[in-house]
């Protein structure tokens, strides 16, 4: 059950808030209403997963009271390695068996002439954002940022509070602890703000990335040979559109849903495409992950403090973990490669010769970076990927036989304008309008309340494919 | 009695009304979905009905592998979502937002051509990948099938009739087909239908050739015989479509004979029924059906005296039931039966309703002993397109 569904949110949310509206008085009742919203929530899409992380939850919960009750730091250690290790564990075997198992059978198979079967199992939705928070947890405890939680329960609300269940933001324990061991009341103008935000990620999402993400997938799926340099550098466009509106969509619906409920949940991105490095778009995209491998693997690997050599190795191994993180298949891997041998050059030479490019060469050198970093990401082999390129700057082929389809210009335009016009001047006094005039606040609520029934439309539209009569 | 202040409200009457408000919503659903199963008029919608049909989903079992695959979820979200009461009015006003803005439409495959005429994607693609050899090979294949199915009528004494209706892209070509790359040549196109026909004459098979006839009259009246927001031909068309079919049952010599048709037509302003098919299958807010269309008015004849209700079986597209309709009233022809892409549905009676909905092969067995079979195929889709080919498969055991 996806937030843009029209089934979630004109039936089940509704019905649910309605809920916690009656709840609210009562901290109790509403914790448990949540909790068990939640995991319902949870349930209706991953029934058997829920048992597997409600079992790892309680293994989670038990191992953090005997860290806060161990003395002896090699103890302590013991423990938090142990359930770091079993979470691990989860998302190797959920996420990764396969990819391992094919990998070992194309090295070992040849040799032996025997392989491994594949399991295929069936990746459950949400595993890599469950799995990271409960390791902040676990590490949160260990460090001593946050005491444990006081109750089982208080403990399964962070792990399966729905609205960053699916994807995010990535939640730190102890950002949340304050507001998961006493939820704060509905308030109106919680109500008011959530909403809004939840229809700003409603449109971004039904509005803007599934159309030009249909094309991507369109463009991305044909042979390569067969398209002109037009063709894949739009479908590349597209997908660079499609990946940001709709996974800040998401969050942007997480984030109104958790304010609706009372729930303030931190940012995870903060306008990427108008970066001028590559190591500033890393600060402004997807921001809960860079900040989890900051805190969790960067710093205690040794960060920046053992030398610019040990530096170097240490983003490669955070954004090669980050790659693989996104997707068990060598295109993540190379990816995350891809990535940090940006950012070295960044710390070598290129943050002064892009900030001395100035602003214009900066941020269109750094989004180029980005759309080769999404052909990575985007193709499912490395052959297609080879070919992509290929298509994306030979120049002499022809237009090729992808169909555009008729909302994917405009819709395309309206997606690379709203992604670059904090880049320009116009932005400031815009925003500033927006932030000091009550009347633009107002017309950009009606906006995106009509924004929202359009998109809540188009959501029940695209299923109801009707003919005149049935045929044979 | 004055209203209280709503400062005087208590927070939590506030919420107990919030949530009430909250869930008029799944309740109505709910109601939708409770009513829907006894009286479906009680449903609780806004907006206009949504036009076309659609597949329903198939009913999924409640049990543990159908909840761990989803499949049940999904079941349960389809039926939920037809019944959410502002449904109709959103889906119109997304349909109606992104035909202004885009151009595009919210039901599959419909196309605007000049003038404003919407048409079928099918019915493009088909014209513009004609192929005369293509065409023979396969109606040789279809042919001698068609004349067995004659001839097993005509040894029974009954008349068979094979009919051939037109299609718009075919009958107003010069509104789409620049609009689009084209594969087929002139030729493919023009010779389609007289290369077809000639070979069904030249093995005796009793034709009516409605399409050549439609094409021929294109330009003779003030209107096209294909109206601006339809995908069908008009009633002026069904018109010379039905006499064209008595004229042929007759010369098979059935008796009596049928009455001609005698008819007139007035022009309207308004489009309606299936002269605004496509123009509703869009789902927008507001269509527009202010184009002209023609309304045909018929003379009754007093129908000849007769020894017993003739049965008569139509079996085709979507071009029969309109012709079907004009012939059970006006051509004496009471017991004539429409057999809707042969399965789909059974019309028949004064009004013309539907008689039966999703037929089996022993419901079709019966028209073996029809005293009149026309059996029609679309030029878009003939020779042995799936009814006509089925039709031959049911009736003779095949």
């Amino acid at each position: 059950m996806l937030f843009h569904e029209p089934f979630f949110a004109l039936l089940v949310f509704p019905a649910f808030y309605a809920l916690c509206l009656i709840c609210d008085a009562h901290t109790a009742l509403k914790k448990w209403a949540l909790i068990l919203g939640s995991i319902a929530f949870y349930t209706w899409g991953e029934l058997l997963f829920v048992p597997v992380v409600l079992a790892s939850a309680l293994l989670d919960y038990v191992l953090t009271r005997l860290i806060a009750h161990a003395r002896a730091d090699t103890l302590r250690r013991g423990l938090v390695a142990a359930g770091i290790a079993a979470n691990l564990a989860i998302l190797v075997f959920y996420k990764y068996a396969d990819f391992l198992l094919a990998n070992f059978n194309l090295l070992i198979g040849p040799l032996s002439g025997r392989t491994l079967p594949l399991l295929h199992i069936a990746l459950p939705i949400g595993v890599s954002f469950v799995v990271f928070e409960k390791i902040t947890y676990l590490v949160d405890c260990y460090r001593g940022t946050t005491p444990p939680a006081r109750t089982f329960s208080d403990y399964c609300l962070f792990v399966f509070l729905f609205p960053k269940l699916l994807a995010g933001p990535i939640l730190k324990y102890h950002e949340m602890q304050t507001q998961i061991a006493d939820p704060a009341p509905i308030r109106w103008d919680d109500f008011c703000d959530g909403f809004l935000r939840f229809a700003r990620g409603m449109a971004k999402k039904v509005l803007i990335a599934d159309p030009v993400g249909a094309f991507a997938d369109q463009v991305f799926g044909a042979d390569p040979a067969s398209l002109g340099a037009g063709a894949a550098w739009l479908g590349l466009l597209c997908f660079t559109l499609q990946i940001y509106f709709d996974f800040s969509a998401y969050s942007d619906m997480a984030i109104g849903l958790a304010r609706m409920l009372g729930f303030r949940l931190r940012e995870n991105f903060n306008m990427p495409y108008v970066s001028r490095s590559l190591t500033e778009f890393w600060r402004r995209w997807h921001i809960s992950l860079a900040t989890f491998i900051r805190d969790y693997l960067y710093v205690p690997l040794g960060g920046s403090r053992a030398g610019a050599m040990r530096t170097y190795i240490n983003l490669w191994i955070c954004f090669l973990l980050s790659g693989i993180w996104h997707g068990a298949n060598w295109n993540f891997l190379l990816w995350g490669a891809y990535n940090g041998l940006f950012l070295t050059l960044d710390r070598l030479f290129l943050l002064k010769l892009l900030e001395r490019a100035g602003a214009l060469v900066s941020t269109a050198a750094t989004l180029l970076i980005v759309m080769v970093g999404w052909t990575i990401f985007r193709s499912t082999t490395l052959d297609q990927m080879g070919g992509m390129f290929i298509a994306l700057v030979d120049f002499s082929r022809p237009a090729g036989a992808v169909e555009l389809p008729p909302d994917v210009p405009l819709t395309a335009a309206i997606g690379t304008l709203l992604c670059l016009i904090p880049a320009t001047p116009l932005y400031a006094p815009l925003l500033r309008s927006y932030e000091t005039n009550q009347y633009v606040r107002a017309v950009a609520a009606f906006a995106l309340i009509v924004l929202y029934f359009f998109a809540l439309g188009r959501a029940l539209a695209i299923p109801f494919k009707p003919f005149i009569y049935f045929r044979f | 009695m004055p209203m209280p202040a709503l400062s005087r409200i208590s927070p939590r009457s506030l919420r107990i009304a919030a949530a009430i408000v909250f869930m008029l919503g799944p309740a109505a659903a709910v109601w939708n979905l409770t009513a829907a199963s006894f009286v479906p008029k009680l449903q609780f919608k806004i907006g206009r009905q949504l036009s076309g049909v659609t597949e329903p989903p198939a009913p999924v079992t409640f049990g543990l592998w159908t909840i761990a695959d989803g499949s049940w979820q999904k079941w349960i979200s389809a039926v939920a979502i037809d019944a959410i009461p502002s449904r109709p009015a959103l889906t119109r006003f997304s349909n109606h937002i992104r035909l202004k803005l885009f151009g595009s439409y919210g039901a599959p495959g419909i196309v605007a051509g000049e003038r404003g005429h919407l048409i079928e994607q099918g019915y493009l693609t088909e014209y513009c990948g004609r192929n005369l050899d293509a065409l023979a090979a396969k109606a040789a294949g279809w042919i001698p099938k068609l004349k067995e199915l004659q001839d097993f009528y005509a040894a029974r004494g009954h008349v068979f009739i094979y009919l051939i209706t037109p299609s718009k892209a075919a009958h107003l070509p010069e509104l789409f087909v620049h609009r689009l790359s084209c594969p087929s040549t002139e030729r493919d196109r023009t010779e389609w239908l007289p290369l077809y026909t000639r070979m069904l004459r030249e093995v005796g098979i009793n034709v009516v050739d409605t399409a050549t006839l439609a094409h021929s009259l294109k330009g003779n009246y003030q209107i096209d015989l294909f109206p601006v927001g339809g995908v069908h031909w008009n009633s002026i068309g069904a018109a010379h479509a039905a006499n064209a079919l008595i004229e042929e049952i007759n010369r098979q010599g059935f008796r009596p004979p049928l009455p001609k048709l005698v008819w007139s037509y007035q022009l309207s302003e308004v489009a309606r029924g299936i002269d605004r098919d496509l123009l509703d299958l869009i789902n927008v807010l507001i269509p527009n059906p202010r184009y002209p269309t023609a309304r045909v008015s018929y003379e009754r004849a007093p129908c000849p005296p007769a020894d017993r209700e003739a049965a008569v079986a139509t079996i085709g597209g979507s071009f029969t039931p309109t012709v079907a309709q004009v012939l059970l009233r006006n051509a004496c022809l009471p017991g004539l039966r429409n057999y809707n892409y042969l399965y789909y549905g059974l019309r028949g009676g004064e009004a013309f309703r539907v008689l039966q909905h999703r037929l089996t092969r022993e419901d079709i067995l019966p028209l073996r002993e029809a005293d009149i079979v026309i059996l029609e195929e679309n030029e878009s889709v003939f020779p042995g397109g799936n009814h006509a080919t089925e039709f031959y498969r049911v009736i003779l055991g095949k």
